[in-house]
């Protein structure tokens, strides 16, 4: 959110989608733009992108 | 993962390598059972390195940029409650970030490892679940 508030767009990524959703969805309000997307993903596993 | 921030946003230039663990049944080196050291290791520095194996092409293609690590104070002074599977984990990240600063400065990537004390979150509360766990964990913290 830090870095949103910066100015930057960011991909949240996180193991809990729903969690890394619900960031970027607050990033999103906050911000009145589409600048957060979410991803879930499992750091120590190279095969999910 | 990469692709994706690519394909929405045109070019990655910052990869936050946060994604890290610290298991309720990490403990002291007699203790600690080897799944346990081993799942730390495979989130909290295999982790770290794969965002860095898959991120660093992408930066490489923006020109360059910053990769943030999360590594933790326990990195340099060790911690003074046992959780070695943790601390071990964590001084690998800290070493993979000076090496990779070192290895990928002239290519205009700047890597850095923040080494936080303890914070107090509700993440934190649920580890120190005891009165005992949270007094010797306060020595750390000058103030208290």
């Amino acid at each position: 959110m830090l870095f949103a508030r910066e100015g930057a767009k960011v991909l949240c990524a996180d193991l809990n989608f729903e969690a890394a959703s619900t960031t970027a969805q607050t990033i999103n309000d906050a911000a009145g733009e589409d600048l957060a997307i979410a991803v879930g993903v499992n750091v120590a596993n190279a095969g999910v992108t | 993962m990469f692709a994706t921030a690519e394909t929405t946003f045109g070019k990655v230039d910052v990869i936050f390598n946060n994604a890290g663990l610290m298991h309720n049944s990490d403990d002291d080196a007699v203790n600690t059972e080897e799944d346990i050291w081993d799942l730390t290791m495979d989130v909290n520095v295999k982790g770290v390195w794969f965002g860095c194996k898959y991120g660093i092409p992408a930066l490489r293609r923006a020109g360059g940029g910053s990769i943030i690590n999360t590594a933790s104070f326990v990195s340099l002074r060790g911690a003074a409650t046992p959780q070695l599977a943790y601390t071990s984990s964590k001084g690998a990240v800290l070493a993979m970030s000076r090496e990779l600063a070192v290895i990928h400065a002239r290519e205009n990537i700047r890597v850095n490892a923040l080494c936080p004390g303890p914070l107090n979150t509700p993440l934190l509360q649920a580890f120190l679940d005891s009165e005992e766990k949270k007094q010797r964990r306060l020595v750390h913290v000058p103030m208290g």
